[in-house]
């Protein structure tokens, strides 16, 4: 049986960062769908625009449509450019000019729109879209679902997905995002029995992933071990379940056995960012100056918007010094906590900087915001403290120090 | 980031044993794995026959008698040592004709003139009881812990003689450390691979604050005074942080909340580290504190606090931010990544090469001697660990150990660091013990001869003695300030030289003006540089107005 630490964490700044398993659990799993997209037509919209003029385009792709009819490059140029234009909700109603038997266009412009953030645009498509349609589809169904997990409505998908024909009870990606959706609500415990029949009932990377941190977060770090060690063995080539197994050692603190799983896992796939990620993160953790820049510029490359590549590039911005580092780091830990509402760590690091320059007014938005994350204890409100403080609010500072414990017999 | 050689390289050479340092610090390692073993021993620098030439006291581990649970200094290979410096720049061993080998098992030390009679005194810190040495200005001292009531108990770590409540003579603050004993010693680690065990495993031991009655003996005040947390300290610094005329501490405590206590004009002590932000490191997260400096870094007159602490934690660097606050600082002024894998102790921030700013120097080595069997530290931490050099850059701390000698590229189970001129070259020299061998006095070598600087060895004759707390500016031709405090205090375990060496670059002096602890004060603006200019307090307020 593997140790775990008694603090359930890694230390340092690991430490920090160890209620992550779940905020990244919520969203790398969905990272297989997003990445299977096709940017090439959003590329070439963008391209004809900055060349022609946004009205020259339009006009052209209304033409396109009168005279082609609603054909699937069209229908998603079109998306691409509402979206420029910062317009979500005419990509909505594309959903009636797209053909009833045309499913995957219908979810590809879902996609379009939940990633661009407009999630409650793409359940509004996809709901129009149904709704013109006779008879149930377990795809769209099950891609709502999973819109609704992302935005953290996970009521509305657990009762979407109950909702489903007695048909689909063994269908293993619906006890999947049952699972997802009961992590989600903080019943862990339910969410793992979904997993486990999911897992029955197809032997899937993502199955095993998702059980695995899901052990993780319910401090069984030797279970997690094993269930890792088995799934590699059944799939030597996943890259994330490498990534999964390094998340168990560095949990326990064993950050060799970590790096050695991530360097395998970034072999395996090397666009995998977030494996660079995490192994930008196992450099940093042991101090390996060398080896972190490269790893985590990779990452940043590879995931721009990913909250913890996004805080870790931002810590490499804040070492390396120079002209303005500090507001260039700043603009990395704002876009992690702009990935990551829920990223502390993201808002501790933005306070500290401000801080720094003395503007602790905006300090203190910072870790009010930290605070708001409902995470990291006793930290928000040490700072909080500093900062009530320095503004001469000696009492806020008092009651702040007072919630941290931290005050010594 | 890169270290490179600067245009003003600093480098040492060691010059320990060919000074005739015969010397071995007995911490006497067993399978029980004390914690004792692995936390020793300090050092100091200190002229005691007052003939200028710096002298050194290295304290010792003793025999440790696991099955009879007790420690005993069995002969002279755990005495603590005295050596004397001589004009040639070697040192004699005068340890027996002092009477200073002590009896304990030794870990810090902290020189005074606590009786202020112009003798430097020596407080020496052991597991269990404390000894006093009174140096009787013969060349010989006599132990007077249990008549001067400052043996306390438990295990004391840090000391400090300072004069808290600005009466005229130095108290004594002592840091103290876990209640480990014989019979709390847990097993940590795996069965099949003991570790000594972190703090966690143990509770911590309140500090004490003694006030010198001015007769040769100290009162317990540290209920009384406030000082009454339960840290777990190691090192003390101690500075007037909020610049308020009285003189506060810092402790560094290991694993919890460093300590600030501020002073309440002498009438106590309030612990506002929480509150002041000097607690807890930038993530918000207590540190393995040991060694500490305190000390203005950034020519603002607000102190600044340095602590190193653990491999993978990284060391502290607190700005003063002038508002009553600190700010941890470590990361963008580079300190964090060059110290993250080091496990540091002695320490403290000094112009090597007198170019007007302080650098800092680190003295490392992990504590647990099996760490690099350990599982989660497999290729990245160590047990001998490197001397740590940073060039203070103005924005940055630069790591320039590669190129500091050859002492540098060896790795060494430090613990203590004093730092003084023993030599009186102007350069500030650093001696270091470390774990079963012998002591290192690592000679500045540093090329300064563009650089201007001014050594002051400044005399109290209302207050005490060494006018330690007394505060010394010295400003420039081109108008820039440095704030220099008297004090032996800092680093781990050890003492300091109180003189102080002032670098000025390539500018030259303009004045330098001393506050005493009394509120005298004293302004020259003819002062020669590159050399040692005693000053004395004015006996009386018109005599400072002149």
């Amino acid at each position: 049986m593997m140790k775990r630490r008694t603090d359930g964490c890694i230390p340092v700044i690991g430490q920090a960062l160890c209620w992550l398993t779940w905020a990244f659990l919520a969203t790398a799993l969905w990272s297989a769908d997003e990445n299977a997209l096709n940017e090439d037509l959003g590329e070439k919209i963008r391209k004809r625009v900055a060349a022609q003029g946004f009205e020259r385009v339009e006009e052209e792709l209304n033409l396109a449509l009168k005279a082609d009819g609603p054909g699937r490059e069209i229908i998603e140029s079109l998306a691409h450019f509402y979206l420029m234009g910062k317009s979500p909700d005419r990509v909505v109603l594309l959903a009636s000019r797209i053909a009833d038997d045309a499913e995957g266009l219908a979810l590809r412009l879902a996609s379009i729109l939940a990633r661009g953030g407009f999630r409650k645009q793409a359940d509004e498509l996809l709901v129009l879209f149904l709704s013109r349609r006779r008879g149930f589809s377990w795809n769209l169904t099950s891609y709502r679902a999973t819109l609704f997990n992302q935005a953290g409505r996970h009521d509305r998908a657990i009762a979407l997905l109950k909702d489903t024909p007695r048909a689909l009870a063994n269908e293993p990606r619906r006890h999947y995002l049952m699972g997802i959706a009961y992590r989600g609500l903080g019943r862990p415990a339910t969410a793992l029995d979904h997993i486990r029949t999911a897992l029955e009932l197809e032997s899937h990377p993502d199955y095993v992933f998702t059980q695995g941190l899901l052990l993780l977060s319910l401090d069984r770090p030797g279970q997690a071990d094993h269930v890792f060690r088995q799934g590699r063995e059944r799939f030597p080539q996943s890259a994330q379940l490498h990534f999964g197994h390094a998340r168990v050692y560095s949990a326990v603190g064993d950050f060799y056995r970590a790096k050695a799983l991530l360097k395998r896992a970034v072999e395996l796939e090397p666009g995998h960012g977030k494996s660079h990620t995490f192994l930008a993160r196992m450099f940093y953790l042991v101090g390996d100056w060398d080896s972190f820049p490269a790893a985590i510029a990779k990452a940043i490359e590879l995931e721009p918007t990913y909250y913890l590549a996004c805080y870790y590039y931002g810590q490499l911005l804040l070492m390396n010094g120079g002209d303005g580092h500090q507001e260039k780091a700043l603009e990395f830990f704002r876009r992690s906590v702009r990935s990551n509402r829920n990223f502390t760590a993201g808002y501790i690091a933005s306070g500290q900087i401000m801080a720094d320059q003395g503007s602790w007014k905006e300090a203190l938005d910072y870790y009010r915001r930290a605070a708001e994350t409902g995470s990291q204890g006793h930290r928000v409100h040490y700072l909080m403290a500093q900062a009530y403080r320095a503004l001469g609010q000696v009492e806020e500072a008092e009651r702040s120090l007072k919630k941290t414990g931290l005050i010594l017999p | 980031m890169e270290a490179l050689p600067t245009s003003a390289p600093i480098t040492f050479e060691e010059v320990g044993t060919e000074r005739g340092l015969d010397f071995r610090l007995e911490h006497h390692p067993t399978i029980s794995k004390n914690l004792i073993e692995t936390m020793g021993g300090g050092c100091a620098f200190l002229d005691y026959n007052r003939d200028g030439l710096l002298d050194i006291y290295l304290v010792n581990g003793a025999r440790i008698l696991s099955s009879e649970k007790r420690l005993a200094k069995t002969g002279p290979r755990y005495w603590n040592r005295l050596f004397r410096g001589d004009a040639t720049g070697n040192f004699v061993d005068v340890t027996e004709s002092a009477g200073v080998r002590g009896s304990g098992y030794g870990l810090g030390v902290a020189v005074g003139d606590y009786d202020n009679d112009g003798f430097p005194d020596i407080f020496v810190t052991n597991y269990g009881f404390n000894e006093l040495f009174r140096n009787q200005g013969d060349g010989t001292f006599v132990e007077v812990g249990r008549e001067a009531g400052v043996t306390a108990g438990a295990w004391s770590t840090s000391a400090a003689f300072f004069d808290f409540d600005r009466d005229g003579d130095l108290d004594l603050y002592v840091a103290r450390y876990v209640n480990w004993s014989f019979d709390h010693n847990p097993h940590c680690g795996r069965p099949s691979l003991r570790e000594y065990c972190a703090p966690s495993a143990y509770k911590g031991v309140p500090d004490l604050l003694f006030r010198n009655n001015g007769d040769g003996t100290f009162n317990d005040v540290s209920e009384a005074m406030g000082i009454r947390s339960r840290g777990k300290g190691l090192g003390v610094a101690v500075e007037d942080y909020d610049r308020d005329g009285w003189i506060d501490i810092f402790v560094a405590n290991d694993g919890v909340p460093c300590f600030l206590f501020r002073n309440q004009q002498g009438r106590g002590f309030e612990e506002v580290g929480l509150l002041s932000g000097a607690a807890l490191n930038q993530h918000g997260m207590p540190f393995a504190g040991m060694g500490v400096d305190f000390a203005d870094v950034n020519h603002d007159g607000w102190p600044d606090i340095f602590v190193t602490a653990l491999s993978l934690e990284g060391y502290v660097f607190f700005r003063n931010m002038g508002n009553g606050g600190f700010l941890d600082i470590s990361t963008r002024t580079g300190i964090m990544r060059a110290s993250y894998r080091l496990t540091g102790w002695g320490t403290k921030l000094v112009d090597f090469n007198n170019d007007g700013q302080r650098d800092i120097l680190v003295v490392n080595g992990h504590f647990n001697d099996n760490v690099a069997q350990m599982v989660r530290m497999l290729g990245t931490v160590s047990y001998p660990q490197p001397l740590l050099l940073l060039q203070n850059r103005g924005a940055s701390f630069v790591d320039v150990s590669d190129h500091a000698g050859p002492v540098f590229s060896e790795k060494w189970i430090a613990r203590g660091a004093a730092f003084g001129d023993y030599n009186n070259d102007g350069r500030i020299d650093v001696l270091v013990t470390h774990l079963g061998g012998r002591p290192l006095l690592l000679e500045n070598r540093s090329y300064i001869k563009n650089f201007h600087w001014i050594g002051l060895d400044l005399m109290g004759t209302t207050g005490n003695s060494e006018s330690v707390g007394a505060l010394v500016t010295v400003t420039d031709n081109s108008g820039k300030s440095q704030y220099y405090r008297v004090s032996r205090a800092g680093s781990y375990l050890s003492s300091n030289d109180k003189r102080l060496i002032v670098g000025l670059g390539q500018d030259r002096l303009d004045r330098v003006e001393v506050t005493w602890p009394s509120g005298r004060k004293r302004q020259w603006s003819d002062l020669t540089m590159n050399t040692f200019h005693t000053l004395k307090e004015p006996d009386s307020n018109d005599e400072a107005a002149n």
